[in-house]
């Protein structure tokens, strides 16, 4: 997988007040649009788990916690782009 | 006692030590303060010595006096969107729910310590007090200043306080970026813009450090992209462990005692001569991808520290 980032500078430098730093912001290509169908909350354990086939699985043993897309409210960088396990 | 967890439902790096807190049959309790009332709810009576009742979720509820550590790792933030005056509900919410959280004895770490630690100014400043190498830094919303700068050194990056920006199709993320005197324009009159010196270096440094407990890793970066900023493209990276020299053990350790952190995950450039230069602290940064990669046991120190909370 190439996980080199793609640069779009045109996104936001068109804009008249942009700030100069927004011409470097970029779309990481290797972050996974996470389906929210496939993933849970386990109230009981307190964990999330994910769908693997029929069946359900903590997410940290699942691979889509390798590189998984949060819905956090306030996510950086390194959070969205987590490789916590495999 | 119990570890109370704050975070998200959707927090891996949580998991982990939620998952190893079970094994060692240690008492968890996770939530996340954002479902505050509704999902999570409390009671507890002061009778002036120390605050007793409960905090509960549909599923666990938890006694406040047996909680004596917190992990503080992503939660939302504490709001009420609903009702007449939601400012005014938010605002008590905050003072009343969020101030008994405050009150537990032992945080890893302390919001109020990170809010503080996570400014990059206040962080810099703090490491050269602390006896770190670190780079020329400006921070400007001049333009002439800004040209100044990087036409000053051999070679300047921009660094954005706040990598990620949201955008109406997804999120963008804004990593560090090589700058010469002829890219700088009149937005930098829009915002704050940090410029910084650029480290030569042979590779960086992952430094993850809880309480005495330091865990260094090698990210040596094999693609244009990485070598600038390794978040750029993670699968270039090389990863290898690392001894940490005294001398920057004994700077890392003041540094984090004046910024009362008991977690930190730190960045450093090493230069061809072996020197580290400081770069970043991140006193709530990600830490399972370094364990993952490297081995290096992260997830049971924070753990050790959760459940063996000093006095």
């Amino acid at each position: 997988m190439d996980s080199t980032a793609v640069a779009e500078p045109e996104k936001y430098t068109a804009h008249r007040d942009a700030p100069f730093g927004l011409r470097f912001a970029q779309r990481p290509t290797s972050s996974i649009d996470l389906d929210l169908d496939l993933v849970s909350y386990d109230e009981e354990a307190q964990l999330a788990v994910a769908r693997d086939g029929d069946r359900w699985v903590p997410l940290i043993d699942h691979r889509m916690s390798v590189t998984l897309q949060t819905s956090g409210e306030t996510p950086r960088e390194d959070e969205i782009y987590d490789k916590s396990s495999t | 006692m119990t570890v109370l967890v704050l975070t998200g439902r959707l927090d891996p790096t949580a998991d982990l030590v939620v998952t190893e807190l079970h094994r060692r049959r240690v008492p968890v309790f996770r939530c996340d303060p954002a479902d505050f009332p509704g999902r999570v709810d409390v009671a507890a009576e002061f009778r002036g010595a120390g605050w007793t009742g409960w905090l509960r979720t549909p599923h666990h509820t938890v006694d406040l006096g047996a909680v004596r550590s917190a992990y503080f790792r992503r939660p939302g933030p504490i709001a009420v969107d609903t009702g007449p005056a939601p400012e005014w509900a938010t605002a008590e919410a905050r003072g009343g729910f969020g101030g008994l959280l405050q009150a537990v004895p032992y945080w890893l770490n302390h919001p109020g310590r990170m809010t503080h630690a996570e400014y990059k100014p206040v962080q810099l400043a703090a490491a050269a007090r602390a006896g770190l190498d670190t780079p020329r830094t400006l921070v400007t919303s001049d333009p002439d200043a800004a040209r100044r700068f990087v036409a000053e050194l051999p070679r300047v990056v921009y660094k954005a306080f706040s990598s990620t920006v949201r955008s109406d199709d997804g999120r963008r993320f804004i990593y560090t970026s090589l700058v010469t005197p002829a890219d700088i324009d009149d937005g930098v009159r829009h915002t704050a813009h940090l410029f910084q010196e650029w480290i030569d270096k042979e590779y960086e440094i992952r430094l993850t450090v809880v309480g005495d407990r330091f865990f260094a890793a090698r990210l040596t970066g094999r693609s244009h992209a990485a070598r600038i900023d390794w978040r750029a493209d993670y699968d270039a990276i090389e990863y290898a462990v690392a001894d940490v020299p005294a001398d920057v053990r004994r700077a890392v350790t003041a540094l984090l005692a004046g910024l009362d952190l008991r977690f930190a995950a730190m960045d450093f450039a090493v230069r061809p001569d072996g020197r580290w230069v400081f770069l970043d602290l991140n006193p709530n940064g990600q830490w399972g991808w370094i364990e993952h990669e490297t081995g290096l046991p992260i997830k049971a120190a924070i753990t050790d520290a959760l459940t063996t909370p000093p006095r």
